[in-house]
């Protein structure tokens, strides 16, 4: 094994040993969030490089004249913009050393009036995206989709003021069969019956993954096949 | 004069703040009445067990003029100081009713006398000095024994089925149709002459499933690579990204095809979650990719994706552990892996004994965890329709295996 691939494992059995111990030893609690500040510096260096990829593609479309190359330029230009407003503090009234997100400040402004509502906007769209998603997925094509459509009807059935009405006409020994009391049952029973099982499984799994990558089994991201 | 003193006081202060077990700043303007109300009894200060140290335990028995209705307390002070004789100094407020307080702020090793006093208004009754109590740090956390334990169960379990593995006893996987699926799709991408998508989900790279995601993405990179078929890797986070350039590069050397990592294949989009929709959704309509993958931790943004591929007419293939999310997958994509399954996915796409090995114990542990649970139901239905006295216990017994704190 070389000496690049070796101080890498080496770091990530450590630092895994490290924390799975601080678990049950209190004193070495703290280290948990110290890693998890090194994680954050790390990931604000790689900040850079995310940067540099976005200018990088961005500028390689307009230098082709690529199709499209015209968002490009809006798009460098508006990374340009921000970052500026941000690093420079401009129309900041708290200065150059003050919160970057202070009222009244060109950050603050293009947040509040370029990026909220363009990501609200993409964010009302799931909307529209819902019902589309529920149309293809309550066809009835086989059982499964069968049982789904029926649960899915009872339980949107069951949320309006017609659930207790379409039941009403029970009689009291089959109270527990009113819609109203059906929904909770399917909520607290089955649903949860089902979500518990896929919560351990991906509990478990996520362990075994977890030791895969400590022991060097799994290496997705070590670079020894370079 | 304390009872003129108590009612001059503002009535404001019936209105102040009341901290629910965390220390308040002092300054109340409360008065000391001796005998105004009766103090609350069985007064203890502790450390507080199985920490790093830094916290005291206050438990008592309410005051006997603390009733639901018609009771004069209207909550308890929490005081400390260094001496029995004081000065003490007002850590705390809590309700009426309330017969716990944790000193978060007690220090390491520092001895600390306490009083718990009545207040009834702005009056504080009488309270006797209880302690020294000392914070000190344990060196285990018999807490989490059971998790200790399972995690060691859980480990001996997974290893010995990577040594089986290794020594040839290879286990049989039940196949599952969205990994088999991978490949067709692959095929399909080449055949039509048009990229795949991968994205490793929303999360960064300190995510199990982000991980999980790129063990997947390092078999898709080898199979794309030999297939001569574009990849699209768009990224929400520069550290999965920089770790995916490696991932494609290992993948694609794995399979006998070593090439460099293209810049427009693995890029950078935004930290945002929508503006990740945006940009992969804006590469969909504009490349329209034969193959969608998407393998790692999604929320709200993996509805929007999975329909944006069905409009563009991808096979769409997804796996998450998040629970939440699999609704909206199983509506917009042709076959989803659900929770562990994305965790089984490079083993079954890459075939390597160990990691085959490693789901095999993963299955002897979900083995024990179905006894236990069926176990479980059993005596708690049994001690419900017998009423049988041990019943109880073991069953309260099997429930503290599965406590977490």
């Amino acid at each position: 094994m070389s000496l690049v691939a070796a101080v890498p494992r080496g770091i990530v059995l450590v630092v895994a040993i490290v924390l799975i111990v601080a678990m049950f030893v209190p004193p070495l609690e703290p280290l948990r969030e110290e890693f998890s500040l090194f994680f954050n510096i790390i990931a604000a260096f790689a900040f850079v490089l995310g940067g540099a990829s976005l200018i990088g593609r961005h500028a390689r479309k307009i230098r082709r004249r690529a199709s499209g190359y015209g968002y490009s330029v809006v798009c460098i230009g508006a990374f340009g913009i921000t970052l500026a407003a941000g690093l420079l503090k401009l129309g900041n009234p708290t200065g150059i050393g003050g919160d970057v997100t202070a009222r009244g400040s060109v950050f603050a402004w293009i947040v509040r009036y370029v990026f909220g509502p363009a990501d609200s906007g993409l964010f009302a769209l799931l909307a529209f995206f819902i019902a589309s998603a529920a149309f293809r997925a309550f066809r009835v094509r086989n059982r499964e989709s069968t049982i789904m459509l029926v649960t899915a009807f009872l339980l949107l059935l069951g949320r309006t003021f017609l659930g207790g009405l379409v039941t009403s006409w029970l009689p009291d020994r089959l109270e527990a069969f009113e819609l109203p009391n059906v929904i909770p049952w399917i909520m607290s029973v089955p649903l949860k019956a089902g979500s518990r099982a896929i919560l351990i499984g991906v509990a478990v799994g996520a362990i075994a993954t977890s030791l895969r990558i400590i022991l060097g089994i799994d290496r997705p991201y070590r670079g020894e096949g370079k | 004069m304390a009872l003129a003193l108590a009612l001059l006081a503002p009535p404001a202060a019936a209105s102040m703040p009341i901290a629910h077990s965390t220390p308040s700043p002092p300054g109340a303007n409360v008065v000391t009445v001796p005998a105004a109300v009766a103090p609350p009894t069985e007064v203890r200060a502790s450390d507080r067990p199985n920490d790093n140290g830094g916290a005291v335990i206050l438990d008592w028995q309410l005051s006997a003029d603390d009733r639901p209705q018609h009771g004069l307390v209207t909550g308890y002070e929490i005081l400390r100081a260094p001496a029995p004789a004081g000065p003490y100094r007002l850590l705390g407020r809590v309700e009426p009713g309330t017969s716990h307080f944790v000193d978060i702020f007690a220090g390491r090793g520092k001895p600390f006398y306490y009083q718990v006093a009545a207040l009834a208004g702005t009056t504080r009754g009488p309270a006797r000095p209880v302690g020294p109590a000392v914070a000190t740090a344990q060196w285990f956390n018999h807490r989490r024994l059971n998790m200790l334990a399972f995690a060691v169960l859980l480990a001996a379990a997974i290893l010995f089925g990577i040594r089986s593995a290794r020594r040839g006893a290879l286990p049989r996987l039940r196949e599952l149709p969205g990994v088999g699926a991978v490949e067709a799709a692959i095929a399909l991408a080449r055949e039509r002459n048009r990229p795949v998508l991968f994205i490793t989900g929303s999360e960064d790279l300190n995510d199990i499933q982000t991980l999980a995601g790129l063990s997947v993405l390092k078999e898709v990179a080898g199979r794309t690579a030999a297939e001569d078929v574009p990849l699209r890797v768009p990224h929400m986070h520069s550290l999965v990204m920089t770790a995916a350039g490696d991932t494609l590069e290992e993948g694609r050397a794995a399979a006998g095809k070593p090439a460099p990592v293209d810049p427009d294949e693995n890029f950078y989009l935004c930290d945002e979650q929508f503006g990740l929709v945006a940009g992969a959704g804006g590469i969909m309509y504009r490349e329209r990719p034969a193959a969608c993958f998407y393998f790692g931790s999604f929320y709200a943004e993996a509805l929007a994706l999975g329909e944006i591929g069905q409009t563009v007419g991808a096979v769409q293939i997804a796996g998450t552990g998040q629970a939440s999310q699999l609704p909206f997958l199983l509506a917009t994509c042709d076959h989803v892996l659900i929770g562990e399954e994305l965790f089984a996915a490079s083993a079954l796409l890459s075939r390597d004994p160990a990691q085959l090995g490693c789901v095999r114990g993963q299955d002897l542990v979900k083995l024990l965890a179905i006894g236990l649970i069926g176990l479980g139901c059993l005596l708690a239905t049994l001690a419900q329709v017998t009423g049988w006295g041990p019943l109880i216990p073991a069953w309260d017994t099997l429930r503290s295996l599965f406590r977490t704190g």
